[in-house]
């Protein structure tokens, strides 16, 4: 609270015209208890406006100032008769706004009232603020929990093909007349494995890529039988697949399985110094 | 804090001691501020007179209750009368249209004009200088306690307006009165 700016806000002039709420005033009032630079501007606001309001003086008739003095009398022994009569209480409701408040800054309740109630106002202010920010960062949590949830989700969905690709695999392998051929590197330095599911009779052939180089960008794993000598292709390996049982093109006799690299979209006849794997049956 | 003058802390001690004779030291040195506010307000000199009895009379009253401390004698009779003023417009529901408000503010009782008491002589030039816009907007809340939406739409301006304008009309007081009422 900086009282030179409070006063620089013009909130004083407000008050003197009565351009302010009910909450900005017993701001002012309480504001004007506590800081002696509030309380010292806002008296020199007043007074000014004091000073202009009559600045038309118009002497009163000389008889009025008599009838005054005798009605004051009168007052006067009315209130000591019946201190508390119904009159004096009507007349205490009727004060005006200004007076009221010289009364009340005299009792030491009203303001500590006025001053709770600005604390009050000050402390749910900041309540506010805080539960603002604390919505914000909700949010924020909220979404990113959102993003998880939805990342778990694919992955599970992800979860349940390989599951459902893994049964099918495991189905295609229980049949009792597959022959297994394994698939060796070729090149003492390279280490690769694939493995070749055989069935001659029924004319399928399945290809497991357990462990194959990655191909480069413009090149493509072909895989060969070889029957009496001479290559057959049987197929073009799926780009980059690791895991997944591949159904190649069936083939009911073959004395070895080769695989080649070759261009994208694969050859008519190996490109034998890129044979990488290499198994006989 | 302004120097209080002689007759300023006798009427304070005697209001204090609850003797009538300070009413009559008001009648006497304030007397005259006080109507010509009542003039300027009610517009009649039958209402201003028994506005004024009624404001002296609540003076009275609540003389135990001033702080001398806490405002300047003269402001709080000015405010005590002002507020009579108003609480009577109100309760006659006589508060003037706005087109009257010149009229009722700076020509009723001129005719009866008289010697100032207070050292604010000039002030009449001074105030004819600030602008009639922004004076006006003054004047309504001042005198006739209209609110600022209240005034907003009679004078069919944004709200906004009506504040900036009246604290236009408060600035242009303080650089020209700052020196009449002290500090």
């Amino acid at each position: 609270m900086d009282p030179k700016k409070y006063i620089e806000s013009g909130i004083l002039d407000d008050y003197v015209m009565g351009f302010v709420s009910d909450q900005e005033r017993q701001e002012v009032q309480c504001l004007a208890k506590i800081y002696p630079e509030i309380n010292e501007a806002l008296r020199q606001a007043e007074d000014l406006m004091a000073t202009w309001a009559a600045d038309n003086a118009v002497a009163p008739p000389l008889e009025l100032k008599d009838k005054i003095l005798a009605n004051l009398g009168e007052q006067e022994a009315a209130s000591a008769e019946i201190p508390f009569s119904p009159k004096e209480e009507a007349v205490v409701r009727e004060l005006p706004l200004e007076t009221d408040r010289n009364a009340s800054a005299q009792t030491p309740f009203a303001w500590i009232a006025a001053a709770a109630a600005v604390l009050l106002a000050a402390y749910l202010a900041w309540e506010w603020q805080s539960s603002l920010a604390l919505q914000d960062e909700m949010q924020t949590i909220i979404v990113q929990q959102e993003n998880r949830v939805d990342n778990l989700e694919s992955d599970l969905q992800g979860l349940e093909l390989s599951k459902e690709e893994m049964q099918r695999s495991l189905a295609v392998l229980s049949d009792p007349n597959l022959q297994k051929v394994a698939l060796n590197s070729v090149k003492e330095e390279l280490s690769a494995a694939a493995t070749i599911y055989w069935n001659p009779e029924e004319k399928k052939t399945y290809f497991l890529r357990n462990e194959l180089p990655p191909e480069p960008s413009d090149a493509q794993y072909q895989l060969w039988a070889i029957v009496r000598g001479k290559p057959v292709s049987i197929g073009l390996l799926a780009l980059n697949e690791e895991t997944n049982l591949q159904l190649m093109e069936g083939i009911d006799k073959a004395d070895a399985f080769a695989i080649t690299l070759e261009p994208l979209g694969g050859s008519e006849n190996p490109t034998l110094e890129q044979m990488v794997v290499l198994g006989k049956v | 804090m302004s120097q209080r003058s002689p007759i300023e802390i006798e009427i304070i001690n005697k209001l204090k001691a609850a003797d009538q004779q300070a009413i009559a030291l008001i009648y006497d040195n304030y007397g005259g501020a006080l109507f010509g506010l009542c003039l300027k307000m009610m517009g009649s000199k039958e209402d201003a007179e028994e506005v004024l009895q009624e404001a002296l009379t609540k003076i009275w009253r609540f003389a135990q209750s001033y702080d001398p401390d806490k405002a300047r004698l003269y402001t709080w009779m000015i405010n005590i009368t002002r507020n009579t003023c108003i609480d009577q417009i109100r309760k006659n529901d006589r508060r003037p249209q706005i087109q009257d408000v010149d009229s009722s503010v700076y020509e009723s009782g001129a005719s009866v004009k008289t010697e100032t008491p207070v050292d604010h002589i000039g002030l009449k030039e001074e105030l004819a200088k600030l602008r009639e816009e922004d004076r006006k907007v003054l004047e309504l809340a001042y005198f006739y306690g209209y609110s600022q939406s209240e005034i907003a739409k009679k004078l069919r301006l944004p709200i906004g307006t009506v504040k900036t304008r009246a604290r236009k009309a408060i600035n242009e007081l303080k650089t020209r009165l700052a020196k009449d009422i002290g500090s």
